[in-house]
């Protein structure tokens, strides 16, 4: 499966959860998420991390449909545990994909797979790549505030007001070296590395999809 | 055969007129010397000649001519494989994280195949001596080394004309010639070249024709004027050389990484208190993040002690005071806008307050020829001009150690001359101690104390400078 793909089941079994209501079916995605992570050898603090993360958006589900829901206390139950696990299984399967994507092949795929634009996809890469700059900025900004007799806390606007700035500065002078590179917008690129989509990424999608529908409609499990 | 063309061109950025009325032709096996004095306007004549304007800001009155065609009107993508050019900011000019990546981007843009690509990538990493970088990460990379990829990549397109900003300002001496004699040889093969420095050595031999940009004009120097113009080499010999009696740093035991790479294994040295101590050595091999150390900016293992003192004992906020960093990248050293902002804020702050009067600071901003400018953005000024700024800021807050790194880079011959002599009196008024890397040591041997040589083998100290 290439990258591509991988994104495109994701949304598509998060959209078939976001209209259906089955609690076993959220439960075994859910179930499937973590032995996906569990393979491709995640931590046990981002596990840590994950179950923070769904901590307070499944409380808050709960408890709304639960006490201020309507209808009798089991059809309550039921709509409660579905939106809590729906949480949970969203949250899960996001880090699993993460977990298996690169991103600068999933960026790649998407621009050769489903044509989007080239800018787009260098924009991202290049502001992702100023993210670290962007902290050690920081850094330095505070420790040359220190050095000038300044102390900046992170409440300080000057602290942000210099970030900025000097992100301003670097964009634009990125920008200026990737025109001397030879970028410009909507121009033809070859691809140096291809991510073709993969007849048997396309199985695996149909044979999931398929297996999911029949959860839901033929087993029936609600 | 490429040849970039303008006749009688004026420049403006933001309405001001920063050149006028410029003729330039560069021809493949030109290898053009281009100097003048910080913020003279080289810059902006480079960026006007790659095509950057008016996309980037300036206004030009004439076009700047390639093979006919308006420069300015050719696709990036067309463009790039007549002419390129090297930026002054070695770590702003890559938009991917990896050396290959980068180089993979740039040959994709011109829509070359895998194979055109592989070969591109590794005749131009091996023609800048540079295959053993090729799956580094360039946030890891040293100014020098970084100029290197940006070469090799503008090798990779093709490009016929390249031109080059200030390429070797972070670069040490021996690379700096090993890439000069590169630049020859490309001339030679019909490449047209055309480089800003503000440093002259060793060109003489190899370059074609030399121009200065002179009050906002452009003049070609002829041969007879040359024995002024270029700096020799010679080796220096320390004015004073006496054991080293207090200290400013000791270190025992210390070892310092810049990621995996070990810069220092297990160190023991002794630095000398107010004095000025010159640290020179190669690129990459982490001068840099030596200061960050003593800074507090870097990690490291061991014993590091300020005056007798364990610097992690010391607060931050006090010991920031007493130990002072001038960044290589001067952007990092500013706070505010515009240049009357910083100056007022260090003499605000200034630990010697009765010292840096008005008078002496007035003083001080036209020795470094920077009157004139205090309504200016501190971001609009030349790369050279912000060097001489940041180092005056932290000469009037005046901490009682002043690390300095690469505080010539980019100026020219006598503006280094005037910075120098700014630096020695000042500490000697004040009792401070000066602790500077500089690739740029020509003629500076005089201000100087120790001469501290860092090499693979470590740190050690030398009594010439070469």
């Amino acid at each position: 499966m290439n990258e591509t793909q991988k994104l495109l089941l994701v949304l598509l079994i998060s959209i078939e959860i976001a209209f259906t209501q089955s609690v076993y079916l959220n439960l075994l995605l859910i179930l499937i998420s973590i032995i996906i992570l569990i393979i491709s050898k995640s931590s046990i603090k981002s596990f840590v991390r994950l179950i923070l993360v769904c901590i307070l958006p499944t409380i808050g589900s709960f408890t709304s449909f639960y006490f201020f829901g309507t209808g009798e206390a089991v059809q309550r139950i039921h709509f409660a545990s579905v939106m809590t696990t729906r949480v949970v299984a969203y949250v899960f399967m996001g880090a699993a994909f993460m977990a298996n994507m690169i991103l600068y092949k999933l960026l790649r795929s998407l621009e050769q797979n489903v044509k989007m634009s080239a800018t787009f996809v260098y924009g991202i890469l290049g502001a992702l790549n100023f993210i670290p700059k962007i902290i050690k900025a920081i850094r330095t900004i505070r420790a040359v505030g220190l050095m000038r007799g300044e102390v900046l806390y992170f409440w300080s606007p000057k602290l942000y007001f210099k970030a900025i700035t000097q992100a301003l500065v670097w964009s634009n002078n990125l920008a200026m070296a990737m025109t001397s590179h030879g970028f410009e917008e909507g121009e033809r690129r070859s691809y140096h590395e291809q991510f073709p989509t993969k007849l048997s990424g396309w199985i695996i999608i149909l044979v999931i999809m398929l297996f999911i529908q029949y959860c839901l409609f033929v087993a029936k499990l609600w | 055969m490429t040849t970039l063309k303008t006749d009688h061109l004026n420049i403006k950025i933001n309405e001001q007129l920063i050149l006028k009325d410029i003729s330039l032709a560069i021809r493949p096996g030109q290898f053009i010397l281009l100097v003048g004095e910080s913020g003279c306007g080289k810059s902006t004549l480079m960026t006007a000649l790659a095509g950057l304007y008016p996309k980037y800001g300036g206004e030009l009155s004439q076009t700047v001519l390639l093979d006919k065609q308006n420069i300015a009107n050719i696709k990036a993508n067309f463009r790039a494989k007549k002419v390129a050019m090297l930026f002054q900011h070695p770590d702003q000019q890559f938009a991917m994280d990896r050396v290959e990546d980068e180089l993979i981007f740039s040959l994709e843009n011109l829509s070359l195949s895998k194979q055109d690509i592989d070969i591109r990538i590794n005749e131009a990493l091996r023609a800048v001596g540079i295959e053993s970088l090729r799956y580094s990460e360039l946030a890891y990379l040293s100014g020098g080394e970084l100029q290197k990829v940006a070469l090799a990549e503008t090798l990779a397109m093709g490009a016929e004309i390249i031109l080059l900003d200030e390429p070797f300002a972070a670069v040490d001496p021996i690379h700096r010639q090993e890439l000069q004699l590169l630049l020859k040889k490309l001339a030679d093969q019909g490449h047209g070249i055309l480089v800003a420095d503000h440093d002259t050595s060793d060109y003489r031999t190899l370059i074609t024709d030399v121009f200065c940009i002179k009050n906002k004009t452009l003049h070609q120097i002829e041969t007879h004027e040359f024995d002024t113009m270029f700096n020799q080499h010679s080796v220096q010999k320390l004015l004073t050389n006496k054991p080293i009696e207090e200290l400013a740093f000791s270190m025992a035991d210390v070892t310092i990484k810049n990621g995996d790479m070990f810069i220092l294994k297990k160190s023991y040295f002794k630095w000398a208190k107010q004095k000025v101590t010159l640290i020179t050595g190669p690129n990459g091999i982490g001068k840099s993040s030596l200061l960050l150390t003593f800074a507090r900016l870097h990690v490291f293992e061991g014993e590091l002690l300020y005056q007798k003192q364990s610097i992690n004992k010391l607060s931050l906020k006090k010991y920031a005071r007493l130990v002072g960093l001038v960044f290589q990248n001067a952007m990092n050293q500013f706070l505010n806008i515009n240049v009357r902002e910083e100056i007022e804020q260090a003499q605000q702050q200034s630990r010697y307050p009765e010292y840096w009067t008005e008078t002496k600071v007035t003083k001080s901003i036209q020795r470094l020829n920077l009157t004139g400018l205090s309504e200016h953005s501190v971001y609009e000024l030349s790369g050279g001009q912000q060097k001489k700024l940041q180092l005056l800021l932290m000469m009037i807050i005046s901490p009682e150690t002043l690390l300095l790194d690469e505080p010539l880079a980019g100026l020219d011959k006598k503006s280094v001359q005037i910075v120098m002599s700014i630096i020695k009196e000042v500490i000697n008024d004040l009792n401070q101690t000066v602790i500077m890397i500089s690739h740029q040591t020509d003629g500076i041997a005089k201000y100087v104390d120790y001469h501290v040589h860092f090499s693979q083998n470590g740190l050690t100290y030398e009594e010439t400078i070469s």
